[in-house]
């Protein structure tokens, strides 16, 4: 090979070696440009999300106190299966004459969707306090939307006509 | 100056000389080359087939079984390479016994060794595609390298004879026929030169024509170039060095463009990073959000369920007995949902009126009469208000 020939084949070499080489560095360039974009984006989405994003130990925490407490309130309403008026009229009547109180009358009345029990009761004022604290102390929500007491006759006696209903478990959806 | 020294073996000895005569014994300590004694050497020329250099050296071990009848283990060799004129290339070997070496090496203490040949080699190629016939003339012999016109090459020693004359009609005798003219160039000490010029021209019965160099004038021309013998051979470069810078530059900027590469790379990993990680973040934030749905419809449900508890008239009655003085006698109550209705008799029931302001439970109360009672400091007086339980 003479000296021409080893100048032409070295010119074509460097020719090949910058060619490669510069269209190498194009599409890298024209890569990296594009990545360090889409890093951009993602870094500042990655930001707002971590400051957006509320903190799951608090929620797990938070949902499992809820569920306790859910749990507890719930255990305190009767189920549809658990109970009904009449069932219901014979604990009042039973908690009624253990409390020393006469029963007068009773009766069911239906309020809305509630069925109400209504009695019409004599006996000691202390009796009658002490029903109304049995209620208040029960397992289950009793209430009593409506009580008249009336202790006019002054011997410690009193008349008293209330009415008691319970509370029911009903799903939200329903 | 650079001082040189040469060997000769007298008596069975070899002894040192400097080259100038006028220098003192002490230059020999300094001497930085060692002129071998021809004698010692035996000279094989051979042609060299096309071939890379670095399977030179086998193939001439190889042509030296033919060429030398020593046994291999003893012998030692050197060569070196020229080139003629019409492109043929040539060996010119150097052989003796391995001893023989051993004692040069330690007369010369690591300095270079050589032979006439590397003093004339410099000056072949002012001869191209002539027939030239080098001498090189010393106290006890003379050294020949012929080339003739046919590029053929041939290498003698001989005796010194008693004169001058008879040299050189010896040499003329070993000289094969060249044709019309040759050139002869003798290299000889500065006290020959002239006497074997006009001897040659005068014995010469051709067209002779004769050049005389002075050996000093062959030895100023020694340098890094010179082929000194028996000495370690460097590694032949595979690359010559221009083009070993040219790959150099280009391996640099390749390993530039991987380093960039990797670089590239690197980002591209961190955006797979970052992409998995933004995935993971949403799967998780849809866990999160689902929980937070649960924990509203929990509370909610919670809510609705507190809604339904209905105020406990037991607590009622309690805080009303604690807002009563002792000496309040209560002649009716009713309690309907959130409205209650109070009828008692009792002392001061406008000091009650601020009791119950005290209460946050009861609201919106008022008194609506009072009836003092005969004969008494009581009066009967009637209440009413609402109870917000919360």
């Amino acid at each position: 090979m003479n000296k021409r020939e080893r100048m032409l084949l070295n010119i074509l070499l460097w020719t090949v070696v910058i060619t490669f080489l510069g269209i190498f560095y194009l599409l890298e360039i024209n890569k990296k440009a594009d990545l360090q974009e889409r890093i951009g984006l993602l870094e500042e989405q990655l930001k707002r999300f971590r400051i957006t994003m509320p903190d799951e130990n608090e929620l797990i925490f938070k949902r499992d106190d809820l569920y306790k407490e859910l749990a507890e309130l719930k255990h305190r309403f009767y189920f549809e299966q658990d109970i009904d008026t009449y069932r219901f009229g014979i604990i009042i009547y039973d908690l009624l004459v253990s409390s020393g109180l006469e029963i007068n009358r009773y009766e069911t009345m239906d309020v809305g969707k509630n069925t109400l029990l209504e009695f019409s009761v004599r006996g000691n004022a202390l009796g009658f306090i002490s029903f109304l604290k049995s209620v208040s102390l029960s397992d289950k929500y009793w209430h009593i939307p409506y009580v008249s007491i009336n202790s006019r006759s002054g011997n410690g006696v009193i008349n008293s006509v209330f009415r008691i209903g319970y509370e029911k478990y009903y799903k939200m959806d329903n | 100056m650079k001082s040189y020294a040469y060997v000769e073996k007298k008596g069975g000895k070899y002894t040192l000389f400097p080259f100038n005569e006028n220098r003192t014994s002490d230059s020999l300590l300094a001497f930085k080359a060692l002129m071998m004694s021809r004698m010692d050497f035996d000279v094989k020329i051979t042609e060299i087939p096309s071939m890379p250099e670095r399977e030179i050296e086998g193939f001439l071990k190889y042509r030296i079984r033919s060429l030398y009848p020593g046994h291999p283990e003893d012998t030692v060799f050197d060569y070196s390479l020229f080139t003629t004129p019409k492109k043929k290339k040539f060996a010119i070997l150097f052989l003796c016994r391995k001893e023989v070496l051993d004692e040069y090496k330690k007369i010369s203490d690591g300095k270079h060794l050589l032979l006439p040949f590397a003093l004339m080699k410099p000056f072949i190629a002012g001869y191209p595609g002539k027939a030239v016939v080098f001498s090189f003339w010393y106290d006890s012999w003379i050294d020949i390298l012929v080339f003739t016109e046919n590029d053929k090459v041939d290498s003698f020693v001989m005796k010194r004879a008693a004169n001058l004359s008879l040299d050189i009609s010896r040499i003329m005798k070993m000289i094969p026929e060249h044709g019309d003219e040759f050139n002869w160039v003798v290299f000889s000490s500065e006290q020959e030169k002239e006497l074997i010029k006009e001897k040659v021209v005068k014995m010469g019965d051709k067209d002779i024509s004769v050049e005389v160099f002075p050996i000093q004038d062959a030895l100023n021309r020694i340098n890094s170039k010179t082929d000194f013998l028996f000495k370690e051979k460097k590694k032949k470069r595979l690359i010559n060095q221009k083009l070993r810078i040219q790959l150099m530059c280009i391996i640099v900027l390749f390993i530039s463009a991987l380093i960039f590469k990797k670089t590239v790379d690197r980002q591209q990993r961190y955006l797979i990073d970052l992409e998995s990680s933004i995935g993971s973040l949403a799967k998780h934030t849809t866990e999160v959000v689902s929980l937070q749905n649960k924990i509203e419809a929990m509370e909610e449900e919670l809510n609705s369920l507190k809604k339904r508890i209905q105020m406990d008239t037991y607590f009622i009655l309690s805080d009303l007995e604690s807002v009563l003085t002792k000496d309040t006698r209560i002649q009716s109550f009713i309690l309907e949902r959130n409205f209650f209705q109070l009828e008692a008799i009792g002392r001061n029931p406008l000091g009650l009126m601020e009791r119950f302001k005290e209460k946050i439970v009861f609201t919106n109360v008022k008194l609506m009469q009072i009836v003092p009672l005969k004969n008494s400091d009581k009066e009967l007086f009637k209440i009413s208000g609402r109870v917000d339980v919360e």
